[in-house]
Formats: C-alpha cells, sequence, structure tokens
C-alpha cells in the first residue's frame, strides 16, 4: 500500500498524485475540525488546510510515512484564526445545555447524549488555546506525544506537560476525583 | 466515566465528509485547482536540493565537518559563522530569554493608552546532559514551569507523564488513567522505553557553536542581509518540516534577537548566553513559586433580580453595573449566583461567594441570552479566585490593575454575527469578566462600570 510519503514525493513531478493524500484523508481531517468549529466553518477550513500541505508539499518530511500528524498540525494551526468561533459555541453549550455543533450536524443530537457534555465545555473553555489542542489531537485525533509534538512542532516535554495539564483540568470539571498524588498539573 | 473517555463521546455523532459530501468535492476541488496552476506555471528547482546534494556526495566521500563549514554558502558566509562563533562563550548551557506576544492587551480606562501583554520565555539547555527547564512568565507571574531530564519531567505540581514512566509504571498509570496505547490497556508488566533528549528550537539551539554546525549540515543556509526595527541583521534559515524558519542575526552583536518560525509567534529574544553556572536551574520546579489557582470554579443556584440599580446593589453589596443600558444596549437580565471556586487536589480550601451577572441586549424565548444580536454580559465575584466561574482563569499571569482592562480585540476581518469579546478588569475589588459582540461595546461597557444602587 502506498504511504503518503510516496504519494507526497511523486506530487513533487506529477501534482495530481497529492490527490491522494486528500482522499486518504480528507473525512478524518473533516470530522476533527466539524468536532471544534460551526460545519460551515469547518468545511471551509478543511479545503485550506489540503490546499496549504498542497503548497507547502515540498518540506513535508519524506521519512515520515504517514502525513496524518502534518494535516492535523495545518488544522490546529488554521483553527487559531477562528478561537472565538470555539470558544463561543463551548460557552453556549456550557450555559444553556444546547450543543450547536451537535444541532447543525443532526438534529437528533440535540439531545446530549451523555450528559457530561456542558461540564465537558467548560473545562475545554478553562484551556488556552494551546493545551486544548494538545488535547483534542490526543483525544479525537488519536496521535501519539511524538505525533503531535510533530503536528505542533512542539518539544515532546511541552506536548507531555500541556497534556497532563489539560487532562487534569477537565478532570476537574467532570468532578472526578484525583487519584494519584503526583498527578500533575504542570 | 473519566475524562478522556468523556471526550471521545463528546460529538462522537459527528461525521466527517465521505465520499460525496460536498465538503470533500470542495476540498478536491480546491487542490486540483492548485495542480492546474502549477502544471500552467511549473515551480523552479529550489536551490538548496543541489547544495543538499553536493553536501551529501562530501560526506559519503568522508568529508569532515571542519571541510564542510567553510563551503561557500555565499561570499559572506565564512565570516558570518566567524563573527557568530565570536559572540558566544565557552559555557555548556544555553541561556535565552525571550518575548512573544499573547494577542492580548492592557487598556488604560482613563487615557485609552493600550499596553501589549507579552509572554516572557526563559530557557536553560544542556544538551550534552539532557537538560532543559522552561519558565513562562507573564507579567512577571510564573504561568507554566518544566524541568525534562532523561529521568523524566517535571511541573511545580508533579510528574510529567510519558511513555517512558508509564512503561515502566504500568500499574500507577492504569490508576492515573493515563496511556500511551489507544485502547487504555497498559499491561501490569514493566518494560524500559528509552526516554528521548530534550531538544531546542534549531534557531536557537545553532547558537550553541556559533550555527556552525547547522550550516555545515545544511540545516542552515545564509538567508542574506536586511534591516529589522532599525537594526541591521544578517538572516540564516532553517529548513523544518513546517516549513522555513528564519533567525535574525544582529550584525553588530551576531546574537539572534529573532525567531520567526512558521505558524507560531514570533520570538524575540532578549537575552542570550552560554555559560556553565546553571545547575541550580536544572532541578525540580518549586511548587512555591507559582500561583496556585482554582482549578474549576461553577457559578449554581441562580436567582433573577429586578432590573434596577437598587436591586441589584442590595442583592450583591458592593456590586457594580454598567447602568440600566450599554450604548444602547437594554438591561435585560440581572441574576445573583453562588459561585463555588475548588482546588486541584484540596492545595487550597474550597471558596464561596455571590456572584452577579447582567446581560445587557435582548433575551430568547425561553429568557437565555441571544447571541445572534449584539449583547454585552457583565460578570463579577469578589475576588479573582471566586472569578473562575466567569473565565477568569483564562487570563493567565497577573489580572489586570485597577483601572486597566486586559483584553484582546476581536480582529476586524473576524467582526462578525458570531464575535465574541473577552476583557477582564477590577472595579472597586470586584474581579469582572466582560463579554461581548464587538470591541466597540466591550470598551464600552467597561469604561461605564460603577457601584450599583
Amino acid at each position: 500500500m502506498e504511504t503518503d510519503a510516496a504519494a507526497i514525493r511523486a506530487s513533487l513531478t506529477d501534482g495530481q498524485a497529492f490527490l491522494r493524500v486528500v482522499e486518504g484523508h480528507v473525512e478524518e481531517i473533516s470530522r476533527y475540525l466539524r468536532r471544534r468549529v460551526s460545519r460551515e466553518i469547518a468545511d471551509e477550513l478543511t479545503a485550506d488546510t489540503f490546499a496549504t500541505a498542497f503548497a507547502r508539499r515540498e518540506s513535508y518530511d519524506l521519512a515520515r510515512a504517514s502525513a496524518l500528524p502534518w494535516l492535523y498540525g495545518i488544522a490546529s494551526n488554521l483553527l487559531r484564526n477562528r478561537v472565538r468561533h470555539e470558544l463561543r459555541e463551548l460557552e453556549l453549550l456550557a450555559r444553556v445545555a444546547v450543543d450547536p455543533l451537535a444541532q447543525s450536524a443532526d438534529p437528533l443530537d440535540l439531545v446530549l447524549r451523555t450528559g457530561f457534555e456542558p461540564a465537558l465545555a467548560r473545562g475545554l473553555l478553562g484551556l488556552s488555546p494551546e493545551e486544548r489542542d494538545v488535547l483534542l489531537l490526543f483525544a479525537w485525533g488519536d496521535l501519539s506525544y511524538e505525533e503531535i509534538a510533530e503536528a505542533l512542532d512542539l518539544p515532546i516535554g511541552t506536548v507531555r506537560s500541556r497534556l497532563s495539564r489539560a487532562r487534569t483540568h477537565v478532570r476537574a470539571s467532570l468532578g472526578a476525583p484525583v487519584e494519584l498524588k503526583e498527578a500533575s498539573r504542570g | 466515566m473519566d475524562e478522556l473517555q468523556a471526550l471521545k463521546e463528546f460529538r462522537d455523532g459527528i461525521a466527517g465528509a465521505p465520499v460525496g459530501d460536498p465538503a470533500r468535492e470542495r476540498t478536491m476541488a480546491a487542490v486540483r485547482v492548485l495542480i492546474e496552476r502549477e502544471l500552467a506555471d511549473p515551480p523552479r528547482p529550489a536551490r538548496r536540493s543541489a547544495r543538499r546534494r553536493l553536501l551529501a556526495v562530501g560526506l559519503a566521500a568522508g568529508v569532515v565537518t571542519a571541510a564542510l563549514a567553510v563551503l561557500p554558502l555565499r561570499q559572506s558566509s565564512p565570516s558570518l559563522v566567524g563573527r557568530a562563533l565570536a559572540a558566544i562563550g565557552s559555557g555548556s548551557v544555553l541561556h535565552v530569554v525571550g518575548e512573544m506576544p499573547t494577542g492580548k492587551q492592557l487598556l488604560d480606562l482613563r487615557t485609552g493608552a493600550t499596553t501589549p501583554v507579552v509572554q516572557q520565555e526563559e530557557i536553560w539547555f544542556d544538551e550534552d546532559r539532557g537538560l532543559r527547564r522552561d519558565v513562562t512568565r507573564i507579567g512577571g507571574v510564573i504561568v507554566d514551569d518544566t524541568f525534562q531530564s532523561q529521568a523524566g519531567g517535571w511541573t511545580p505540581h508533579g510528574i510529567v507523564y510519558d511513555c517512558t514512566w508509564i512503561a515502566a509504571h504500568p500499574t500507577e498509570a492504569t490508576k492515573a488513567r493515563v496511556s500511551c496505547n489507544p485502547s487504555g490497556d497498559n499491561g501490569t508488566t514493566p518494560h524500559v522505553v528509552p526516554r528521548p533528549k530534550p531538544t531546542l528550537d534549531p534557531g536557537l539551539a545553532g547558537f550553541a557553536d556559533g550555527y556552525r554546525s547547522a550550516l555545515a549540515s545544511g540545516a542552515a543556509r545564509d538567508g542574506g542581509s536586511g534591516v529589522l526595527d532599525g537594526r541591521a541583521v544578517d538572516w540564516l534559515v532553517f529548513d523544518t518540516s513546517e516549513g522555513p524558519e528564519r533567525v535574525a542575526l544582529d550584525a553588530t552583536t551576531h546574537k539572534p534577537i529573532l525567531i520567526d518560525a512558521p505558524h507560531r509567534q514570533q520570538l524575540r529574544v532578549t537575552a542570550i548566553e552560554t555559560t556553565d553556572s546553571a545547575d541550580g536551574r536544572f532541578q525540580r520546579p518549586a511548587p512555591d513559586e507559582t500561583p496556585v489557582l482554582p482549578s474549576l470554579g461553577k457559578s449554581i443556584d441562580e436567582q433573577r433580580l429586578a432590573l434596577d440599580g437598587a436591586a441589584i446593589g442590595a442583592a450583591a453589596p458592593a456590586g457594580v453595573w454598567a447602568g440600566s443600558s450599554v450604548a444602547g444596549l437594554p438591561l435585560a437580565s440581572a441574576t445573583v449566583q453562588r459561585l463555588v471556586s475548588s482546588y486541584y487536589e484540596h492545595a487550597r480550601p474550597t471558596q464561596t461567594g455571590v456572584g452577579l451577572q447582567l446581560d445587557y441586549g435582548s433575551l430568547t424565548a425561553d429568557g437565555r441570552r441571544d447571541y445572534t444580536k449584539p449583547y454585552v454580559t457583565v460578570s463579577e465575584a469578589p475576588s479573582p479566585e471566586l472569578a473562575a466561574a466567569y473565565m477568569w482563569g483564562a487570563i493567565r499571569g497577573a489580572p489586570p490593575a485597577p483601572g486597566r482592562l486586559l483584553y484582546e480585540p476581536i480582529p476586524a476581518a473576524s467582526a462578525d454575527s458570531t464575535a465574541l469579546a473577552v476583557g477582564f478588569t477590577v472595579v472597586g475589588g470586584r474581579a469582572v469578566a466582560i463579554q461581548a459582540s464587538s470591541n466597540d461595546l466591550l470598551l464600552a461597557a467597561a469604561r461605564a462600570l460603577r457601584l450599583a444602587g
């Protein structure tokens, strides 16, 4: 099976090859963005993410087989310009227990699924944008520490400390007990 | 349910863009347009490719670093390296202090003068021993402090979980609900996983040897001369996976003064040196140097008040308001709330108090704030700690002094109906958070705040 790196390498001489990278990851990237901001903005950012990736493909590290962390990194950077939209949706959810993103995806999702959503929204609101990126790439993007470091161009120690702090904060927002004395808020 | 599982289920019903989804087609179309443009105007081969090939040939032939260091990157490069080498000391530890913008401003509500709020980064780095200490301050207050070593990472609040620690302590890691496996299964058998050495931004790390290695290996290239903020500079360019990172070296002192990395805030380097006397820095951060902030703030037991200053003042003694209207938006709702602020691991006793929230603008049919129309919300607490329920934790750093508003202006391009401007100020000892649908409304509310009643 062709790796993303092989497709990107091929795209340096034949741009069409990059469409295979888009085909392979557009659903995942768009889902991540739609979970963070409204569908309208997310779909715009999805197109921007892959257009940016295409324009920057010469700088892609071909030693990395999967382009997914790189794409998540570009998407995260583009999201930074829309952070207010994300905060507004979270604030609405925290205050009135209605998730505008779920509403826009499917009216049936108006009924909150777990009951934790407003508390989670409060927890996410209390994080810095940088901490929120790390946490959601870990939880929603299923990226490893190393992949998050690669995606956000951060030292891995920073990823660890931000993730540790973000998880602790969100855990506290859920009212869950903390079980390990050495647990880090960092 | 732990926080990770809750997060995974949060908005889990939202789907991506499958085949046939208009967003997918739009994305494909956007890339196709770029492909066609490129076909019509092919990019010129990058010069660095040729140089890298040259370096690769040199390395294959066994040419040593000393020879590579004088490869003619451009005519002035050898002297550039020499001058940069002359700027550093002989110590093994790199010490850097820099500043980057936070995007926030401090506004003097009386004079209208604004001051940008910067975040200061201080780094101590010993590459050979694998040690790194990062201290981040805003307004002189430590907001982040991390020490990394080959033995692990620590913050003022304890260890930093990493895959090395988790592999070595699988049972404890499971109790702490941390894992490096997506399944969350750590097993019970300890394993040894090597811990990677801490690294440093190439534009800073390269200073340790005057950028000699970076230039020799091709990691950095000469980017020519220029002027930055009125100072003559020499530019170095590092090609990273995210794009070129540019480093400005002061043409007189030959020290880096700016790191301009892709998709990150520019770091203004205010001090950089090498030293041998930094062992005191390479230790676990002390908890008492970092402010202990509430980890959770809640507002509960909301009670509606009559919409006049006397009623508001009676229900919330010392409470402030912005009058019966702000910039034409009428006061639509006033409530008092019980505030509860709690601390991680009960580091401080839980605090309670009375908060006041005032909504200016329109309400929806069910009495909630109408976000689709212009609005201002003023939320206030008797102390910064109790204002945790009102996003006060987002300040990170020193709270604003009385008479000043800490806020992040909405860029003009983002000023649409969904805009959210947030500001913080202190009035009569009350910690006040203001949310508004525009910068103007935010400032109008901040300037109008006064004692209710």
